[in-house]
């Protein structure tokens, strides 16, 4: 089911209105709600891959358990295998398994030998990537002894399914989204209206911005070489606002459904693209799994002590692992290698750390800000490219600098039309979030007449006539 | 709790106010935009046609016969019910609505061509009914097509998602309508077309794959013959016309499929007394480029000249 379709629309009251006035403090009821109507969200996609979460969420809530009875080392590391094998285990058959024979294939052939590669129809099953996740957290901080083992698999089970962000994140951390599930929710209206508003806010980035900056940035995409340099340019940028509105609005959907039933999610995005320099973009872009990968790889890899030469191989680890996470294709290895690359120099000056949130902006920052954004830009060149070799050309016919028209985009009517509400949803979009950011704040605010008025640009810029999953979808 | 309810009732009881008033206006404007095919549908769905004379067809109807012409000789009122890129169904569809909200007409002139026999997969021309959605004869036709149109107008403004320029220019329409595209301009529904000849080679290689057998046509006649008696007493005289075509058409190799559909008609109207088939596929007109825009369609004049003849065929032949 996806959020901005009709069926949400009855489904989203109907769970509210169950959950407030008719489970109204009782907890495990409200709970098993949650439970059944996440259940109900994620089959309504494909009710056969409900089995693989059951599956993860009974192997992770029997392996808290386990954790919990034993302090013998050998044991312990046996179960948290056991976890780490099962889940990476569906992950990588489902997500992987095509790239690895494919890639072994492509590799020998690299030196003239023929051999046949077994590939399977696979479908990936949606959010596999979040879900496994959120339910490793949950053994690894039992096995670090971080975090106490649940009693109850209802309380687990829906931790590990909550709708509101089972397929596209953001990751929660057991430690802090399960202990939530325990707890008595009370109906806070500042967190209800709140929560209205993200919901409102997201709508807006995913249905406005990213759907209409879809309608130009798939054909070109598809086919660079047949545009100009002016129109790769726009291009890349309405991708990169494209990606952002679909991926921030999605989280901030999210995060605001959860505040309608009393939970809080953590934040995921903190207007990333007004960052100074790139590791400032990686603490504002998808945080919960920046913060993820910080936490159960980089920091146990030994993070940022040692040599630098130590450092620096932790860095191009994190970053591939990151990339390869996005997806089964070279583009996004090359991807997190490019944000490795990017990264190098501020690891090296000692510099990934100057531009922190809290430091206020000066005019110097517009040109950094700018910066940064061209290189997100070029960077998602690759994550967007259908191959490396699409990439490529994309890049090479860009940087012919042949001619700067911008004819696609102006042909007719229609499609003037069309860019220029692209243009004014992004402007928009970045005024809102500049405002935002020189205030300090690390969530969007909208007053009522902000709430109006993007409600009706929603009617009447959104598209919906050809509704398009959210990207992370694939992930 | 019922602070936040209120909040949600208000956000939504305001922004239903905005919405219904953009779809009012643009409706409105849509309604009043005279001599075009809106004022067309919305005169056809508040029953203010009424017309004597109906003709009825595809998009060889629509381009090719000038009710006023009919309107001159026979001192009747005349509509052309014509649905440009629509076969049987849709044509038929369109009689019922009409027949719905105003009176039974003396004349029927149904259309007859290869088009008549396609299938209606798609709507065409869905933007003209969008003005009218909340009719529940429209609402009904669509959502033959598409499901989505059982509750899109619900929701007001949702029908006009995604297409902007069609909202704005319904508002527009409310101070003048010199703007709305010449496409849709109409004269009694009649869509006269100024443009000289041009091959439209596509068709005519589209053309030569069609059957005659593969269009089911002896059904599909059948079935307009049922529904014409059934319709209609004998107070109604109904045509079955086959229009001038180009010459193009009538080279042999189209030619011969047409002639098993003309020979099916013949037998099945020969003692029919109700209803007549004028067969006016090879004509003078025909072997005149000057009359078509393409070689399916007469622009302004072949249609002015066609309409001509057939006013006066009908007055020797079958009126008089």
């Amino acid at each position: 089911m996806l959020f901005n379709s009709l069926e949400f629309l009855l489904f989203l009251p109907t769970v509210f209105v169950l959950y407030w006035f008719v489970f109204k403090n009782q907890l495990r009821a409200q709970n098993i709600l949650l439970l059944v109507a996440s259940y109900l969200f994620y089959g309504w996609w494909d009710w056969r891959f409900l089995s693989l979460i059951v599956l993860s969420t009974a192997i992770d809530y029997w392996v808290g358990l386990q954790l919990e009875k034993t302090n013998e080392s050998s044991k312990r590391k046996l179960l948290l295998g056991l976890s780490l094998t099962a889940n990476l285990g569906m992950l990588g058959f489902f997500k992987y398994f095509n790239f690895f024979v494919q890639s072994w294939v492509d590799a020998w052939a690299t030196v003239g030998v023929t051999m046949q590669g077994t590939t399977l129809e696979i479908i990936l099953p949606v959010g596999i990537s979040f879900y496994t996740f959120q339910t490793l957290s949950y053994t690894i901080d039992i096995y670090r002894k971080q975090l106490q083992p649940t009693k109850s698999f209802i309380d687990f089970a829906a931790f590990v399914t909550f709708f509101p962000q089972l397929v596209a994140g953001p990751i929660e951390r057991a430690s802090h989204l399960l202990p939530q599930f325990y707890k008595k929710r009370v109906f806070q209206y500042e967190q209800a209206v709140a929560g209205v508003q993200l919901i409102i806010w997201g709508m807006f980035k995913k249905v406005v911005v990213a759907d209409n900056c879809a309608f130009f940035v798939n054909p070109i995409f598809e086919n660079p070489a047949a545009f100009s340099s002016g129109e790769l340019a726009v291009g890349m940028v309405f991708f990169a606002f494209q990606i952002y509105g679909d991926f921030s609005g999605y989280s901030d959907i999210a995060i605001g459904i959860s505040k309608l039933f009393g939970f809080d999610l953590m934040v995921n995005f903190k207007f990333p693209y007004f960052s100074r320099d790139i590791a400032e973009f990686w603490r504002r872009w998808h945080i919960s799994l920046s913060t993820w990968f910080r936490d159960y790889v980089y920091i146990p890899l030994g993070g940022s002590r040692g040599s630098k030469g130590f450092q620096l191989r932790n860095v191009f680890i994190i970053f591939l692992v990151s990339g390869f996470w996005h997806g089964a294709n070279w583009t996004f290895i090359l991807w997190g290698l490019l944000h490795a690359l990017l990264f190098l120099p501020l690891l090296l000056g000692n510099w990934n750390r100057t531009n922190l949130a809290s430091k206020s902006y000066g005019w110097l920052d517009v040109f950094k800000i700018g910066t940064t954004f061209t290189l997100v830009c070029v960077a998602w060149v690759f994550f967007r490219a259908d191959s490396l070799s699409l990439a490529l050309t994309y890049l090479e016919q860009l940087s012919s600098l042949d001619s700067f028209s911008l004819r696609f985009f102006i042909k007719n009517n229609a499609y003037t039309l069309l860019f220029l509400l692209s243009v004014l949803a992004i402007g928009i979009l970045s005024v809102r979030e500049l405002f935002w950011v020189l205030q300090k704040r690390e969530t969007p605010y909208l007053n009522r007449y902000w709430t109006l008025f993007l409600l009706l640009a929603i009617f009447f810029m959104g598209s919906f006539k050809n509704q398009m999953d959210f990207i992370y979808f694939q992930f | 709790m019922f602070k936040f309810i209120k909040y949600v009732l208000l956000i939504l009881v305001l922004i239903y106010f905005f919405l219904t008033v953009f779809q009012f206006f643009s409706d409105k404007g849509y309604k009043k935009s005279s001599n075009t095919v809106f004022q067309d549908w919305s005169n056809i769905l508040e029953g203010n046609v009424n017309a004597d004379l109906l003709i009825v067809g595809s998009s060889r109807a629509y381009f090719g016969y000038d009710p006023i012409v009919f309107e001159d000789k026979l001192h009747c009122k005349s509509f052309n019910l014509g649905y440009s890129a629509a076969g049987y169904d849709l044509q038929i569809e369109k009689l019922k609505m009409y027949l719905k909200r105003n009176k039974k007409p003396k004349y029927i002139i149904q259309n007859v061509d290869l088009a008549f026999f396609n299938e209606d997969k798609l709507i065409p021309n869905e933007n003209e009914l969008i003005p009218f959605l909340n009719d529940s004869l429209v609402k009904n036709l669509l959502s033959k097509y598409n499901k989505n149109y059982n509750f899109i107008n619900r929701i007001p403004l949702l029908k006009y998602n995604k297409r902007f320029n069609q909202l704005m220019d319904g508002l527009q329409s409310n101070f003048d309508n010199n703007h709305l595209s010449k496409q849709y301009f109409t004269s009694s529904g009649y869509h006269p077309v100024d443009l000289n000849f041009k091959i439209d080679q596509n068709n005519l290689t589209r053309l030569k794959k069609i059957k005659a057998k593969d269009l089911k046509f002896e059904d599909k006649i059948d079935e307009l013959i049922k529904y014409y008696k059934d319709q209609f007493n004998s107070d109604t005289s109904i045509y079955f016309v086959w229009a001038p075509e180009h010459h193009e058409r009538l080279k042999k190799e189209y030619q011969i499929e047409k002639e098993l559909i003309f020979d099916y008609l013949y037998q099945k109207l020969e003692n029919e007394k109700s209803i007549v088939f004028i067969n006016l596929c090879v004509d003078p007109i025909s072997f005149n480029d000057d009359n078509f825009f393409d070689t399916f369609h007469f622009n302004r004049k072949g249609a002015n000249k066609f309409s001509h003849k057939l006013v006066e065929y009908l007055i020797n032949e079958s009126i008089n």
